[in-house]
């Protein structure tokens, strides 16, 4: 009988106790926020901006870029909505330090200056253009296109399972002296190795 | 010395609670989207096109992930100490090489109510339904993540996922390319690892690694050795193929490991071959086809076991409209166990051949976007105990986006094992311990009620309570020829699991979590017990761990973890904390160094076993290096 009732007590002792936990936990995180700014799925070209952003802390210049206290250059190619999102993402964003400009560049105009251009899906380059923008010392190739690393791009993003991806060709960056960091190409969906 | 094993340590675990789930939700702001890792945007779900797959911070199940990452910045050189990560799981180290590892009690060496894979293939041995961990290894830094359910997931994957399920999975060949090493030199260990990856033609990927370790011997409080030292070695490889729709894995691994145990040497080896067809059809249709072949051999002083393993597995799932997915499949397992008995302990009959069926399905109702129900079941036929019902039914309701209520209620059973049934110890009557001709299936009915939310972007909580209610727990009873297992025990284990993750910053990462468990064994009416309970675990009634992630400079990470685990009861274990730390320094973006502190507050603390005879891990510190190319 004794064990009975100290066992109810103990069940009640237990019930308060894990009521406890529950109510702390809940109540130490902000309750909700604007339903608004709440949407989804997001939306992928946001997605893409922001690996656009992300990519720079992983990846490294050659010397002449890196030693240089400049800004970092992001340009885009025929990629208005990833350049939107971009301008709504890098005010008072830095990648080590450096401050970061954007510019929308056009297929005919020398992407001079630039360390990462992004080649929109809208954009069909000519081979010219192709060719001078993987032989360009310094720049990042990034693009979105279906045979995006056969073009010479270094990343190309791929949707996969709803998810916004990438895919990596090392030896496409290391031509124009870039190097691709190991955590980079751990997080890849596909590491294209040169044929 | 075996049978003593198996009466004392035993144990229950405990469970459940709290988890950490850093789902990296869908913030539509690209200035949010800005603070999350290449890692976390790359699970970013940008279309509602894949509604078929489940989203994780969606799921109606206590659900840790653990990542590559998270294991790499661990500093973890094993299986088990990666498996800390996960706040519903009950870790506890009993010497060097021995891990008693449970979800929601009963947590043992000899632990048997979880259910542990690796790329599919289950980590099991029907000795006694449970891991021998000190035989499982992997590559470490190929692990893709380890999926961590506590709570049944017998409806889908089969009998012996009572208490939880752990799912370690590897990487894609494909994210595994180029040559790798580490190299782990510390004062209680050495580890050092190679990886080769690469192409073979236009759509196939590759890999091998081969690895070794060394563990020294641990101490007891009286520093006496236990001499448990051991030395291990192992190689594997993987390939992926894809062409279009279609898919094939081919993977396998080679080991050899040798532990002290008390004076003698225990030694095993083995191997397995695994493959896996996938096809994909129109409408997000796709069919699996796996097959493995396993092969282990086991010397101990007091019995051998050759045991090798044929698992075959095909899985359909497809939908009937946007809102209904549907999966079925079909296995069958079978073992050819050969035992070599020895005077103190005998398995008979000697050479048994063991096989399991099982059918599933599971049918996931979505009613609109704020309410899904899934029900799922299997129907498994073990050799022992004829055919079991194994049903689940779970139901998420999702209000706001990023908050999740979900509720659960599951029937689970651990099906008998060789232990329970086929032991004899000694060889010849009388017998000390036996297994029982009439042992049934241990039972748990399970109700489960789980809170999930990501309020912002940077911070992402869980909380679940859990009651497992047990039938049929074994017990020991005297029969006119010795001792004999039998079900004459039911329980209960009630409690919170919870988890949070917090980005203070982009470079600050805040993660706890934490487990509550109040458990209760009783006889069944008419039951009896004569030290049963002694293996049905040895649980805390709480455990929680608090980890800090920073990256000091793009160069220098530091992490710093706090855990701590209650009191065991029987035998009495003392409370402990201990704080572990870890240094890395980026030579290179392809090289990085690593210090390794662990127990920094404490000179020494026991984590199992009896007062006098347990082991007592002492400060350990370690240098490790990474190298990638």
């Amino acid at each position: 009988m004794n064990g009975l009732s100290a066992y109810s007590v103990e069940r009640r002792d237990r019930l308060r106790t894990g009521t406890r936990v529950l109510l702390a936990l809940m109540l130490c995180v902000p309750a909700g926020r604007a339903s608004g700014a709440d949407e989804e799925p997001a939306r992928e070209a946001a997605v893409k901006a922001a690996y656009v952003y992300r990519l720079s802390s992983y990846v490294s210049w050659p010397a002449p870029q890196r030693a240089s206290s400049g800004p970092l250059v992001i340009g885009t190619l025929n990629a208005p909505d990833v350049h939107d999102e971009l301008l709504q993402l890098l005010p008072g964003r830095k990648v080590e330090g450096r401050d970061i400009e954007l510019r929308s560049l056009r297929e005919d105009e020398a992407p001079a200056g630039a360390h990462l251009i992004f080649v929109g899906r809208g954009a069909s380059p000519k081979p010219a253009t192709w060719q001078k923008l993987a032989k360009s010392p310094g720049l990042l190739v990034v693009t979105e296109q279906p045979d995006g690393l056969a073009q010479g791009g270094a990343i190309n993003f791929v949707r996969v399972a709803g998810r916004v991806r990438f895919e990596a060709a090392p030896d496409a960056a290391e031509r124009n002296g870039v190097k691709l960091s190991a955590r980079l190409l751990a997080v890849a969906e596909r590491v294209a190795l040169a044929p | 010395m075996a049978l003593q094993l198996i009466v004392r340590r035993g144990l229950s675990q405990g469970a459940c609670a709290a988890l950490l789930l850093l789902l990296p939700s869908a913030p539509s702001a690209a200035a949010e989207l800005a603070d999350l890792s290449l890692e976390q945007l790359s699970e970013v779900v940008v279309s509602s096109v894949s509604r078929r797959e489940e989203r994780l911070d969606r799921s109606a199940a206590s659900v840790v992930v653990i990542s590559g990452e998270d294991i790499r910045r661990s500093g973890a050189t094993t299986l088990p100490e990666a498996l800390r990560l996960a706040p519903q799981l009950n870790v506890a180290r009993a010497d060097a090489n021995q891990y008693a590892i449970s979800a929601r009690g009963f947590n043992n060496v000899l632990a048997n109510k979880m259910l542990v894979l690796i790329d599919g293939r289950t980590l099991y041995t029907p000795l006694f339904s449970g891991v021998f961990w000190q035989d499982q290894d992997t590559m470490l830094e190929d692990i893709d993540r380890i999926e961590v359910v506590s709570g049944p997931g017998a409806a889908l994957w089969g009998t012996n996922a009572v208490n939880g399920l752990i799912h370690i999975i590897t990487r894609h060949a494909a994210r595994t390319q180029g040559a790798a090493a580490f190299a782990h030199v510390g004062n209680q260990q050495r580890v050092v690892a190679m990886r080769f990856g690469g192409t073979a033609g236009e759509r196939t990927h590759y890999r091998v690694y081969a690895k070794a370790y060394h563990r020294l011997d641990t101490e007891r409080i009286s520093g006496e050795s236990v001499n448990d030292a051991s030395t291990g070695a192992q190689a594997g490889w993987r390939a992926d193929w894809e062409q279009g729709p279609r898919s094939l894995t081919l993977q396998g691994d080679l080991y050899r490991v040798e532990t002290g145990e008390q004076g003698a040497v225990r030694r095993t080896a083995g191997g397995n071959l695994l493959g896996r067809w996938g096809q994909a059809f129109e409408a997000g249709a796709r069919l699996t086809v796996q097959a493995y072949l396993e092969h282990s051999e086991l010397r101990t002083p007091a019995f051998e076991e050759d045991l090798d393993t044929l698992d075959l597995l095909a899985q359909y799932d497809f939908s009937t409209s946007p809102r209904n997915r549907i999966v079925l499949g079909v296995g069958h397992r079978v073992a050819w166990d050969d035992t070599r008995n020895g005077p103190t302990l005998a398995f008979l009959p000697a050479k048994r051949t063991l096989r399991w069926s099982r059918l599933f399905a599971q049918d996931q109702f979505t009613f609109d976007e704020h309410l899904s129900l899934g029900l799922a079941a299997s129907v498994e036929h073990n050799p022992y105990t004829g055919a079991e019902v194994l049903p689940s039914a779970r139901l998420s309701w999702t209000p706001v986006t990023r908050r999740t209520v979900w509720a659960a209620a599951s029937r689970a059973v651990r099906a008998p094992s060789r232990i329970d049934r086929d032991l004899f110890a000694p060889a010849q009557a009388p017998f000390q311990l036996a297994g029982g001709p009439q042992f049934e299936s241990e039972v748990a009915k399970v109700l489960e009620l789980g809170y999930r939310a990501q309020p912002s972007v940077a911070l992402s909580y869980s909380v679940t309570l859990f009651r497992q209610d047990y039938r049929r727990l074994r017990s020991v009873v005297i029969t006119p020829v010795g001792l004999q297992f039998d079900n004459g025990l039911r329980g209960t284990t009630q409690g919170v699991e919870a988890s949070m993750s917090w980005r203070v910053n982009e470079r600050w990462r805040l993660v706890a979590g934490g487990t509550s468990l109040k458990k209760r064994i009783e006889l069944e009416p008419g039951g009896s017990d004569v030290g049963g309970e002694a293996s049905l675990g040895n649980d805390p009634s709480h455990w929680w761990s608090l980890r800090s992630t920073v990256d000091l400079t793009p160069r220098l990470i530091w992490d710093a973890t706090m855990r701590r685990s209650g009191r065991l009861p029987s035998p009495h274990v003392p409370a402990y904390t201990e704080v572990d730390m870890r240094l890395a320094w980026s030579l290179t973006p392809e090289h990085e160094l690593a210090l390794n502190l662990r127990n920094l507050t404490d000179p020494h603390h026991a984590e199992w076993g009896p007062a006098g005879n347990r082991v007592e891990f002492g400060r350990a510190i370690a240098l490790q290096f990474r190298w990638r190319l």
